[in-house]
C-alpha cells in the first residue's frame, strides 16, 4: 500500500505558520490532516474523533495543519501519537502586516476585483483558482501581507463595494472584506506541508487550503464532514447580533438586495462549493447530510458515509434493567442547552404523574455551563422533582446501564450521537428527539437489508409531552423494550463498529493514494508540493 | 474580525474631491513632455549639421511618438483622464520638441490654477445645465433610498406560511428574524418550524427556540405582572384583553415552563372573566366555582338563547354599552367560547341599529 510502512520522523513541538524553512526538511506525511478551531486545542467531539483516526491507522503518518483565529496562549489536550510527524498553526485574523506601498495599475486592481466578486457570489473550484492566480499575480510584487493593508488592497475593496453592494454602508462592507478575505488570504499564503493526501476535515477555510492544496499539488483531498460547517456557519450568521443589516427591508424576506449578512453566508457556501468541487472524495456520517452538501454543489457520485463506531465489546456484559427494577430513563450527556436537559426535566415532571416510582438519571459532566445547571436544578426543585431526578455527573456509563430501562436523548442539535450506539451495543431501547442521524440509527436507513426493525421512539424537539408518552409505552412493555434493544444491538454491531470505520477511512486513503503514493485529484493543476 | 484602524483613505472617504479630474494632471505629464523633446533635440541637431539623414530623424520621432502613445493610453487604462495627454501628444507629433515643450508649459499651469478650474467648472455645469450628479448627491440618494423599505419588492408573506411552504433559504432566513427581533407573535411560526421535515430547518428552529428561551421568559414575566396589576384594581377592558389573547398564545408554546404555562393561563381567565364582570355578563363557572379558562368549543342549536337568572337583559345592557364597550364584549365572549351569547349580541346590536335608523 501506498501509506508507508515505517514512520519517518516525528515533530512534537507546533510550530506557527512562518516556520517555512524548518518544514521543507521534515519528512512528507501520507495524510495532512486540515482542522479549524479543534484539534488539539479543544476536548472531545471532532478532536476526539481526529485522535481515533490517529491511533485507528497506526500504518500512516500524519501531519496537521490547524486552523485557529487569532494568537494566544494553547493548551494542548491531547499527545501526539507517534504517528503524527508535525503540526502546523495558521492563524486567521492575525493576517496582515506593515503597508507595502504599491499602487498597481487598475487593470490589476479591476481582474483581483471581477475574480473576488465572481468567486463570493458563485463559488466553485474553477473560480477559486482564477483568484489564487490573481493573488499569485499580485504578490509577485510584495508578500501578501503586506499588500493586504496597501493602497492596493484599499483599491480592490473599493471595486467590489461598487459591484456587490453599492447602496450597503461602504463602513460595514470594509470591516466584513476584511474579516473575510483576511482568511482567505491567509489561506493562499500559507505553505502548504508536503503530503501524498489532503484530507479537510470541513468546508469553511480549512476546506479552501485543502483546495488549494489539491489544485497547487495535484493530490488527491478528501474532506469528512461531521456536522454541515456552510450550515452552522449560516445559522450563526442569520442570528447574529453583530452583523449589521444596512438595508431596510422590514419583514420581507423576497427583498433581494444584497446586504452585509448575505455577503457573509455567500462567502461560506463559497468556500464549501470551491471545497466540495476539489475533493476526490466526500464523506459524511448519515444520509441526511448528504442532501445539504448536494446542495452546495457536491458531485453525488464523489458522496460517501463513513458511521463512526464504538467499541461494542464494552458493552457486552450489559443487562438491561428488568420489569421488577424501579423504572428508570436516563439522559446521558454533558448538562449544556444543546441537551436540552429542561425539557427531559418537564419530561420526567409529565411521566411522574403515570409513573410515581419513576427516577430519571442525567449522567454527564456538570462544569461545561454552571449557570444552565443551576437552572436545571431549580426546575427541579420548582416542579417538586427532588426524589425523581438526580444528578449523577461525570460517571463510567457502563457502570449505571443494567439499571436503566430506558435513554432518552432530547437534545436540540446533533451529528451522530455515540451514547445512541453505546446504549444499542448494550442491549437499551432508546428515545431520541429527530436531530442528526437519530432516526438512522434507530430506525435504519432505507437501503438495510434485511431489515432490523426499529430500535427505539423518535420525537420532535422541545415536546416533552411526546417524549413522556414514548417513555411511558417503553416502561410498560417489556416486550418492545427488549425488541427494540436487540435490534438496535444487532444494528450497531452491522454498521457501528469502530473496526468497521477504521477499515472504511484505511480503504479510502489506499484507494487514493494508490501503490505509487502519488494519485491525481479531479481538480488538479498539476505541479508539486 | 480585526481590530478597527483608521487609515487616510477611510479618514477622507466622506470628503468629496472639490477638484475636477479632467484636469487634475500630474507634473509627471509635463516631465514625459520634456523629456521626449529632449530625446529629438540631438537628433535635429545632427541632422541639422548633416550627420544624419532626414530618414533617421522622422525614425526617431516617430519611435518617441510610439512611447508616447504608450503612456497616453496607460493614462487611460488606470482610469485618468486622457484628453491632455492626448492634445499632448498631437502638439509634439505636428511641431515635434517645440509642441512638447509648448505643452509641457500648457500642463504646469493647468496644475497649478485649480481654483479657476473650480470656478470654470461651475460655469461650464450652469452653461451646459449638466445633468451628471455629483458623488456626493449619489451617495446621499443611494442612503436615502435605497437602505428604506422597497417599494418594489414582492408583497410580505406571513412567517408561519414562509415556513410551511417557502424555500430553505426563505425559511431561513424568517427563522434568522425571528432570532434577532424576537416578538411572542412569531411562535406560531417557530412552532411550526420546530416540526419541519426539514433537517436544516429544524436544526436552525431548534437553535432558535433555545436563544430566545430567556427573552422569552422575560416577556413572560413582564405579560403576567402586567396581568396581575390590571386585576388588583387598573383594569382596562381592550388592553385586557388582548393581553389574555397574547398569554393564552404564549402558553400553548411547549417552551414555556409548566409553571409558567399554568399562571398565564388562569390570569388569561381571570382578565377574560373580570371583564365580563364589568359588563355585566353573567361567568359559566365550573363545580368548584372556578371560572371556564377554555374555550367551550362549538355550541348546539339548543344552547341559543339569553343568560339565565335575574340578570338585565341583553337589550338593557347594550343600551347602556358605548360602541366600544360593547366591542370588548363580543370579543370576551368569544374568547371564551361563549357562542350563543356572541351570536345573541350581534343579533341585538344590530337591531339597535336598524332601530336607531
Amino acid at each position: 500500500m501506498g501509506i508507508a510502512e515505517t514512520i519517518r520522523g516525528r515533530s512534537s513541538g507546533i510550530r506557527s505558520r512562518r516556520g517555512v524553512d524548518a518544514r521543507s526538511r521534515l519528512p512528507q506525511a501520507d495524510v495532512c490532516l486540515i482542522v479549524e478551531g479543534c484539534y488539539p486545542f479543544v476536548p472531545g467531539g471532532v478532536s476526539a474523533w481526529i485522535d481515533w483516526l490517529f491511533r485507528s491507522e497506526p500504518d500512516a503518518t500524519f501531519s496537521v495543519v490547524t486552523l485557529w483565529p487569532k494568537r494566544g496562549p494553547l493548551q494542548p489536550r491531547y499527545q501526539l501519537p507517534a504517528n503524527v510527524v508535525g503540526l502546523d498553526l495558521l492563524y486567521l485574523q492575525d493576517f496582515g502586516a506593515a503597508p507595502a506601498r504599491h499602487r498597481s495599475a487598475g487593470t490589476q486592481v479591476q481582474r483581483l476585483g471581477d475574480a473576488l466578486v465572481d468567486f463570493l457570489e458563485q463559488g466553485s473550484i474553477e473560480r477559486f483558482h482564477s483568484v489564487t492566480e490573481q493573488l499569485k499575480a499580485v504578490r509577485s510584487t510584495a508578500p501578501l501581507e503586506r499588500l493586504f493593508n496597501s493602497p492596493l488592497a484599499w483599491e480592490v475593496i473599493r471595486h467590489m463595494y461598487e459591484r456587490m453592494m453599492p447602496h450597503g454602508s461602504f463602513l460595514h462592507f470594509f470591516w466584513a472584506w476584511r474579516a473575510l478575505l483576511g482568511g482567505l488570504f491567509a489561506t493562499v499564503e500559507f505553505a502548504l506541508p508536503r503530503a501524498s493526501l489532503y484530507h479537510t476535515i470541513s468546508t469553511g477555510y480549512a476546506g479552501l487550503l485543502a483546495a488549494r492544496a489539491g489544485l497547487e499539488t495535484g493530490r488527491p483531498v478528501v474532506l469528512t464532514e461531521h456536522g454541515i460547517y456552510t450550515n452552522e456557519r449560516r445559522i450563526e450568521i442569520l442570528m447574529a447580533d453583530w452583523v449589521a443589516d444596512t438595508v431596510d427591508k422590514g419583514h420581507n424576506l423576497a427583498d433581494a438586495r444584497f446586504d452585509i449578512r448575505d455577503m457573509w453566508m455567500r462567502a461560506f457556501e463559497a468556500y464549501a462549493r470551491a471545497c466540495y468541487g476539489g475533493c476526490a472524495r466526500i464523506t459524511t456520517l448519515y444520509d441526511d447530510n448528504q442532501r445539504a452538501q448536494r446542495f452546495l454543489g457536491a458531485d453525488p457520485a464523489r458522496l460517501q458515509v463513513i458511521a463512526n463506531g464504538i467499541d461494542v465489546s464494552r458493552f457486552a456484559e450489559v443487562t438491561p434493567a428488568g420489569q421488577g427494577d424501579r423504572p428508570t430513563m436516563a439522559l446521558i450527556g454533558r448538562v449544556v442547552p444543546i441537551k436540552d436537559v429542561k425539557t427531559y426535566i418537564t419530561t420526567a415532571s409529565l411521566l411522574r404523574e403515570r409513573v410515581p416510582e419513576l427516577r430519571a438519571w442525567v449522567l454527564g459532566p456538570l462544569d461545561e455551563d454552571p449557570g444552565y445547571v443551576g437552572e436545571c436544578r431549580a426546575l427541579v426543585d420548582e416542579l417538586g422533582l427532588a426524589g425523581c431526578v438526580e444528578f449523577a455527573g461525570a460517571v463510567n456509563v457502563v457502570d449505571y446501564l443494567s439499571q436503566i430501562h430506558v435513554v432518552v436523548l432530547s437534545s436540540l442539535s446533533e451529528s451522530q450521537p455515540l451514547v445512541v450506539l453505546e446504549a444499542g451495543a448494550a442491549g437499551l431501547p432508546f428515545v431520541a428527539t429527530n436531530v442528526g442521524s437519530c432516526r438512522e440509527i434507530l430506525e435504519g436507513r432505507p437501503d438495510e437489508h434485511p431489515p432490523l426493525g426499529a430500535g427505539g421512539l423518535v420525537t420532535n424537539v422541545v415536546a416533552p409531552a411526546e417524549i413522556a408518552d414514548a417513555v411511558a409505552v417503553l416502561l410498560a412493555d417489556a416486550t418492545m423494550r427488549a425488541r427494540f434493544g436487540q435490534s438496535l444491538k444487532a444494528r450497531v454491531k452491522r454498521y457501528y463498529t469502530s473496526e468497521q470505520a477504521a477499515a472504511a477511512y484505511g480503504k479510502l486513503y489506499r484507494d487514493l493514494i494508490g501503490n505509487s503514493g502519488r494519485a491525481q485529484s479531479p481538480s488538479a493543476a498539476g505541479g508539486e508540493a | 474580525m480585526t481590530a478597527h484602524q483608521s487609515t487616510p483613505e477611510l479618514e477622507n472617504a466622506a470628503v468629496p474631491s472639490i477638484k475636477n479630474p479632467a484636469y487634475a494632471l500630474s507634473v509627471r505629464d509635463s516631465l514625459v513632455a520634456i523629456v521626449a523633446s529632449g530625446f529629438e533635440l540631438p537628433f535635429i541637431y545632427a541632422q541639422l549639421s548633416g550627420r544624419l539623414p532626414l530618414v533617421g530623424l522622422l525614425f526617431c520621432h516617430a519611435l518617441a511618438l510610439v512611447v508616447l502613445s504608450f503612456y497616453v493610453g496607460s493614462r487611460a487604462a488606470t482610469g485618468g483622464n486622457s484628453v491632455l495627454p492626448t492634445m499632448l501628444w498631437l502638439a509634439f507629433a505636428a511641431l515635434g520638441p517645440i509642441g512638447g515643450l509648448v505643452g509641457a508649459v500648457f500642463c504646469l499651469a493647468v496644475r497649478f490654477s485649480g481654483e479657476s478650474d473650480i470656478l470654470l467648472d461651475e460655469w461650464y455645469a450652469r452653461i451646459s445645465r449638466s445633468t451628471e450628479m455629483e458623488a456626493t448627491d449619489v451617495l446621499s440618494e443611494r442612503v436615502a433610498v435605497d437602505r428604506v423599505i422597497g417599494v418594489d419588492a414582492p408583497p410580505t408573506r406571513s412567517f408561519a406560511d414562509v415556513i410551511e411552504t417557502g424555500s430553505i433559504e426563505e425559511r431561513q432566513a424568517a427563522l434568522g428574524h425571528i432570532a434577532r427581533h424576537f416578538h411572542s407573535d412569531y411562535l406560531g411560526a417557530l412552532a411550526l418550524a420546530l416540526k419541519s421535515r426539514e433537517p436544516v430547518i429544524r436544526v436552525q428552529a431548534a437553535a432558535v427556540a433555545a436563544r430566545i428561551k430567556t427573552p422569552l421568559s422575560i416577556e413572560l414575566g413582564g405579560l403576567l405582572a402586567k396581568a396581575e396589576h390590571m386585576l388588583a384594581g387598573h383594569y382596562e377592558p381592550a388592553a385586557a384583553l388582548g393581553l389574555s389573547h397574547q398569554l393564552r398564545s404564549i402558553s400553548g408554546f411547549s417552551l414555556v415552563d409548566e409553571a409558567a404555562r399554568r399562571s398565564a393561563l388562569r390570569l388569561a381567565a381571570a382578565l377574560n372573566d373580570r371583564g365580563l364582570d364589568i359588563l355585566g355578563v353573567p361567568i359559566d363557572r365550573g363545580e368548584n366555582g372556578a371560572s371556564t379558562s377554555e374555550p367551550r368549543g362549538l355550541p348546539s342549536p339548543l344552547d341559543e338563547g339569553g343568560p339565565s337568572g335575574g340578570q338585565p337583559s341583553l337589550d338593557h345592557r347594550l343600551a347602556a354599552l358605548s360602541d366600544s364597550r360593547a366591542d370588548t364584549l363580543e370579543e370576551s365572549l368569544l374568547v371564551n367560547g361563549r357562542f350563543a351569547e356572541f351570536r345573541q349580541l350581534r343579533r341585538a346590536r344590530s337591531a339597535s341599529r336598524v332601530a336607531a335608523g
